[in-house]
C-alpha cells in the first residue's frame, strides 16, 4: 500500500514538475504565433508576423552580436584558463589544490549582483571604464567555474596510462596529449563550455552594472523591451531563443549525450 | 613533467580569479566602510539599525526558505520517477528538465508574466478545476513570485537528486526487505540516507540561487519587493548609495558563503554518519 | 631456457638482445630497484615476478621509457636506450588495464601506432587486417572498445602492442582482469602468438602460476632486487631464498639448529625430529628446512636416503583430482602435504601419521634472523 502509494506520488510529482516546467516556454511559443497584440493565447488563428517585426527592434542584433562576442571569447580563454587549471588541481600533488579547485570553481555558487558591484567598483578603481574589455574580462569569471567543474570530474575519471600508450606507440609528448587526451575529454570540453557559454549569453546581474548605452548585451535589451513596449515581438524573440538553445541541446546530445551533459 | 611542475599549470586561471574576482570582493568590503566623510562604520549602523533592512533580510531568507522547501517536495519523488524510466524516454524527460535549465531566465521569466495575468492560464486552469471561482491576482503577488521562482530553480533540485538516485544500488531496498523492514521503515533508513546526498547538493544549490535572484522578482513583483538583491541594485543603480549597497552585497555574500560553508560541514556529517 | 623453436629463425638464441646493467631508482628516501642486472636473448620470454612494490612496474616503466633510471645502462639490440623518449624506442607495451582509446574503434586502436609512425595508409589496412586476424578479432574491426568483453579488449591491446614490429614487448600484468578460465586460455593463446613471432617479451605479474607457466625464464623479485633468476622448474625445484620457496608454491617448513655437519649434508633438529638436508653449514647455526608437498608420501622411509617423521593432521582440503593435507604445527613451522586424492582419506584431521620424503629434495637454509 505505502509503496503503491509512493510510486503514484512520485510519477504525479514527475508529469506535474514535467509539464510546470514546459508551461513558460509554451506559453511563449503561443503568444508568438497569436494575433493579438496583447499576450494572449491564439483562438484558431496562427500568425507569422511578430517574427516579421523581430529585425525591425531597435538595437537587437547589436546586442546579439555583442553578446555572442562576449560569450565565445570569454569560452574560449576559460577552456584554455580551465583545462591547464584542472590538470594542476586532478594530477598535481601539492599543498593547496583542494583550496585552489574550491576557489576556481566558488563563482558559481556566489550572488551575481555581488559580484556584479565588486568589479563595477573595481574597474572603476584601476581606470578601466571601457564596457567592452570589463565585459570580457568579467564573463571569463562567470564561464572559468563551468569548465573547471566539468573537466576536473573527467580528468579525475581519465586513465593516464593512455598518454603512456600513446607514448610507446611513437607519439611525442604533446603529441600523445594533444592526440588522446583532447579527443577522450571531448565530452567534458562540450559539456563545461556549452554551460558556460549558455551562462554568459544568459547573465544580467554581471553586466547590467557594466554596460553602457552602446554596449547592451542581449538579456539587458530584452529586460527593457520588456519594460518599454510590450508587444509580442518579445515573444518571437524568446521563442527564437527557445529555438536555438533546444538546437544546442541536440547538437550537445549528439557529441555527447544528454544524461552525461546532466552530470548524472 | 614533475607532479610538483604541474601545479604551476593552476596558476593562470588562479591569478585570473584573484584579480577579477577576489580583490574585487575585498575592495567591495573595504568599499563598504567608506563613506562620504571617511572611514566609518556608518554603513553597518545604519543597516543593522533599520527594522527595514532587517526586514528586506527577513524576506530574502524566506523567499529562498519556502523556495528551497517546494522545491523540494516537487523534485524529490520526481527524481525517484526519473531514475524509474529508461530508453528513450528517460532521455525525452531528462531534455525536458535541461531545457528550462539551460534557457535564459528572462525568457522564462516573459512566460510566467503571461500566464499570471488575470486572463492568463493558471487562473483559467484553477477556474476550470473549481479551485476558485474568479481569477485570482497572481502577477505581482508573492504567490506568482514562488510560482516563478521555484518554476526556475526545480531543476536544479531534481538533476542531484536524480543523480543520487541513479546510483542507488537497487538490491539494497530489497536486502532491507528481506531483512524484515518494512517500505516505510526501508525508506527512511535506507533510501533516504542515501540519496541524502543529492538533497543536500540539491538544496545548497537552490538555496543560494534563490538569495541571489534578481531578475525574476523585479519582473513578477517589481522594484517595490525589496528583497536584498534588489535592494544592491536600486543602492547602484537609482540611489546612487554605494555604501548601503556595498553594505547589502557583504550581508548578502556572507549569506552565501554560510550556506555553502553548512552545506560542505552537513555533507561530511552525512558521509561520517 | 628452452631450446630454439624449430618454426622461427628469430627465435634462435642470439644473447644480449636487451642488457639490462646495474639499474638502480629511487623514489624520493626509498630505493626501488637496486642494481638490477638482466640480459635477455632475442625471442625470449622472460617473468618478472614479484609481489606489490617489489619494483617489477617500475623496472618496466624505466624499459619501455616512460620513467628515467638514476643508475645503469639499458641497450636494446646495440642500442644504447638511455635518453631515448618513449616514442623512439619501438617497445611496445600492453598495459595493465589495457589503455586502449576509448574514442577510437578496435581497428582504429591496432593503427595507432603505424598511423604515429605516419606508415602509408595501405600499409597500414594491411598490417591491422592481418594483426585482427592473427589475434581472431577480425569481423570485430569496426567495434567501440566499451562493447568488447574483458577478453576481446585483451587481445586488442596485444595486436597493437605488436602492430608496429617492436623490438621489445613488455606486458604488465595483462591477464589480471580476467577471470580464472579465460585467463588460462589466454596464457596459451598469448604463449603461442609471441613465439610464433619470434617476439622479445618481459612480462609483469605477481601470479607465480602464470610466470612458471608462460616464461623461459622467470626473475623473481623482491623489494628492488632480483632474487633468483632461472628457468621455472629451477625456480621450483631449487628455490634460491627463503622468500622464492614462499613466494613460488607451497611448502613445507621447519626450523631448527643444526646439530650435525656430514660430507655432503647438515643435520637439523626440529620440531618433528631430525631431518638431514643437502648442504653445508655450521652446527649450531640457525636454519630452515623445506619440502615441496608433492615429494612428501604417507607411510615410513623405506631406507637411509628419505627423512621420516610423524605428523599430527590439522585439516585437510580437496582439490578434485588430489587433496591437500595440513599439519597442526606450532610457531612459523608449517606443513603442506599434496597427494592423489584417493590416498588422503587415512589421513583424518585429528591424527598423526607417519610421512617420507627424499633427502635429496630437502631444501636447507639459514633461517631468517
Amino acid at each position: 500500500m505505502i509503496r503503491a502509494a509512493g510510486r503514484v506520488l512520485a510519477w504525479a510529482m514527475l508529469a506535474g514538475a514535467v509539464v510546470f516546467l514546459l508551461a513558460p516556454l509554451v506559453v511563449t511559443i503561443l503568444v508568438s504565433l497569436s494575433p493579438s497584440p496583447v499576450f494572449q493565447l491564439p483562438n484558431g488563428r496562427l500568425t507569422l508576423g511578430w517574427y516579421e517585426r523581430v529585425g525591425r527592434l531597435d538595437g537587437l542584433v547589436e546586442a546579439v552580436v555583442l553578446t555572442m562576442e562576449v560569450a565565445t571569447v570569454a569560452t574560449a580563454i576559460s577552456l584554455v584558463l580551465g583545462t591547464l587549471a584542472a590538470i594542476a588541481v586532478v594530477r598535481g600533488r601539492f599543498a593547496g589544490r583542494e583550496a585552489i579547485a574550491t576557489f576556481l570553481v566558488s563563482p558559481l555558487m556566489l550572488p551575481g549582483l555581488v559580484l556584479g558591484i565588486a568589479m563595477l567598483q573595481y574597474f572603476r578603481a584601476i581606470g578601466l571604464r571601457e564596457a567592452l574589455p570589463s565585459l570580457l574580462l568579467a564573463h571569463v569569471v562567470i564561464v572559468l567555474p563551468f569548465v573547471m567543474r566539468t573537466l576536473t570530474a573527467g580528468l579525475a575519471r581519465f586513465d593516464f596510462a593512455l598518454i603512456d600508450a600513446a607514448r610507446t606507440l611513437g607519439l611525442s609528448y604533446p603529441r600523445a596529449i594533444l592526440g588522446v587526451m583532447v579527443p577522450v575529454l571531448a565530452p567534458s570540453f562540450i559539456t563545461g563550455g556549452l554551460f558556460g557559454f549558455l551562462a554568459s549569453v544568459d547573465n544580467y546581474p554581471v553586466s547590467i552594472f557594466l554596460t553602457d548605452v552602446y554596449h547592451r548585451t542581449l538579456p539587458i535589451q530584452l529586460l527593457q523591451y520588456l519594460g518599454e513596449s510590450p508587444d509580442p515581438t518579445v515573444a518571437a524573440v524568446s521563442s527564437i531563443i527557445i529555438g536555438l538553445t533546444v538546437l544546442m541541446l541536440i547538437a550537445g546530445d549528439r557529441m555527447v549525450g544528454l544524461n552525461r551533459m546532466a552530470g548524472v | 613533467m614533475s607532479r610538483f611542475g604541474i601545479a604551476w599549470l593552476a596558476a593562470p586561471a588562479t591569478l585570473v580569479c584573484l584579480g577579477l574576482f577576489a580583490v574585487p570582493l575585498g575592495l567591495l568590503l573595504v568599499e563598504s566602510f567608506h563613506g562620504a566623510q571617511g572611514w566609518s562604520l556608518a554603513g553597518y549602523r545604519d543597516f543593522l539599525g533599520s527594522a527595514y533592512a532587517w526586514g528586506v533580510v527577513a524576506r530574502t531568507l524566506r523567499l529562498a526558505a519556502l523556495t528551497t522547501a517546494i522545491c523540494l517536495v516537487i523534485g524529490y519523488p520526481a527524481a525517484f520517477a526519473l531514475a524509474w524510466t529508461r530508453g528513450w524516454v528517460q532521455s525525452v524527460l531528462v531534455a525536458c528538465v535541461l531545457l528550462p535549465l539551460s534557457l535564459s531566465v528572462i525568457v522564462k521569466a516573459f512566460g510566467w508574466t503571461v500566464l499570471l495575468r488575470a486572463n492568463g492560464a493558471v487562473n483559467l486552469a484553477l477556474m476550470g478545476l473549481g479551485i476558485t471561482s474568479a481569477p485570482l491576482r497572481l502577477l505581482f503577488t508573492e504567490a506568482g513570485l514562488l510560482i516563478g521562482i521555484v518554476n526556475i530553480f526545480l531543476p536544479f533540485m531534481v538533476l542531484p537528486i536524480f543523480a543520487s538516485v541513479r546510483q542507488l544500488d537497487p538490491r539494497l531496498p530489497e536486502a532491507a526487505a528481506t531483512l524484515g523492514g518494512g517500505p516505510l521503515y526501508c525508506f527512511l533508513r535506507v533510501v533516504l540516507p542515501l540519496t541524502l546526498p543529492g538533497v543536500i547538493a540539491g538544496g545548497t544549490l537552490v538555496f543560494s540561487l534563490a538569495i541571489a535572484a534578481y531578475v525574476i522578482p523585479t519582473l513578477l513583483m517589481g522594484d517595490a519587493y525589496q528583497t536584498l538583491p534588489v535592494m544592491i541594485a536600486t543602492s547602484f543603480l537609482y540611489l546612487q548609495d554605494p555604501m548601503r549597497g556595498s553594505v547589502a552585497g557583504v550581508v548578502l555574500l556572507a549569506l552565501s558563503i554560510l550556506v555553502v560553508v553548512a552545506s560542505t560541514w552537513l555533507g561530511r556529517k552525512g558521509e561520517a554518519a | 631456457m628452452e631450446p630454439g623453436d624449430g618454426l622461427n629463425p628469430m627465435a634462435t638464441p642470439e644473447p644480449g638482445h636487451l642488457r639490462i646493467a646495474g639499474v638502480a631508482k629511487r623514489f624520493r628516501q626509498t630505493r626501488v630497484l637496486d642494481d638490477i642486472s638482466l640480459e635477455v636473448a632475442r625471442g625470449e620470454f622472460v617473468s618478472l615476478l614479484g609481489p606489490s612494490g617489489c619494483g617489477k612496474t617500475t623496472l618496466l616503466r624505466i624499459l619501455a621509457g616512460l620513467l628515467a633510471a638514476d643508475e645503469g645502462r639499458v641497450t636494446l639490440g646495440g642500442r644504447d636506450l638511455a635518453g631515448l623518449a618513449p616514442h623512439r624506442r619501438n617497445v611496445g607495451v600492453v598495459f595493465q588495464n589495457y589503455a586502449l582509446f576509448p574514442h577510437l574503434t578496435v581497428a582504429e586502436n591496432v593503427a595507432f601506432g603505424l598511423r604515429a609512425r605516419r606508415h602509408a595508409k595501405g600499409g597500414i589496412a594491411a598490417r591491422v587486417a592481418e594483426l585482427l586476424a592473427l589475434v581472431q578479432l577480425g569481423p570485430l574491426a569496426g567495434r567501440a572498445i566499451a562493447q568488447l568483453s574483458g577478453g576481446q579488449q585483451q587481445r586488442v591491446a596485444i595486436a597493437r602492442a605488436l602492430a608496429t614490429s617492436p623490438d621489445l614487448v613488455l606486458l604488465d600484468e595483462p591477464l589480471s582482469a580476467l577471470d580464472r578460465k579465460l585467463r588460462e586460455t589466454m596464457q596459451v593463446e598469448l604463449r603461442a602468438l609471441l613465439r610464433q613471432l619470434g617476439m622479445t617479451a618481459i612480462f609483469v605479474t605477481h601470479d607465480q602460476e602464470e610466470a612458471l607457466t608462460l616464461s623461459d625464464r622467470v626473475a623473481v623479485m623482491n623489494a628492488g632486487r632480483i632474487e633468483q633468476l632461472a628457468g621455472p622448474q629451477a625456480i621450483y625445484d631449487q628455490p634460491a631464498s627463503p622468500f622464492v620457496l614462499d613466494f613460488v608454491g607451497q611448502a613445507t617448513v621447519l626450523h631448527g639448529n643444526v646439530v650435525e655437519e656430514r660430507p655432503a649434508s647438515v643435520l637439523v633438529r626440529t620440531a618433528l625430529g631430525p631431518i638431514e638436508a643437502p648442504g653445508h653449514m655450521l652446527v649450531g647455526a640457525p636454519a630452515m628446512v623445506a619440502v615441496r608437498p608433492e615429494r612428501i608420501v604417507l607411510g615410513t622411509a623405506p631406507d637411509a636416503a628419505w627423512n621420516a617423521v610423524a605428523l599430527p593432521i590439522a585439516a585437510g582440503s580437496f582439490l578434485g583430482s588430489r587433496s591437500l593435507l595440513h599439519g597442526a604445527l606450532a610457531g612459523p613451522d608449517r606443513a603442506t602435504i599434496e597427494l592423489p586424492a584417493g590416498k588422503a582419506t587415512a589421513a583424518q584431521p585429528g591424527t598423526v601419521v607417519p610421512i617420507a620424503w627424499r633427502v635429496a629434495d630437502t631444501l636447507l637454509y639459514p633461517a631468517p634472523a
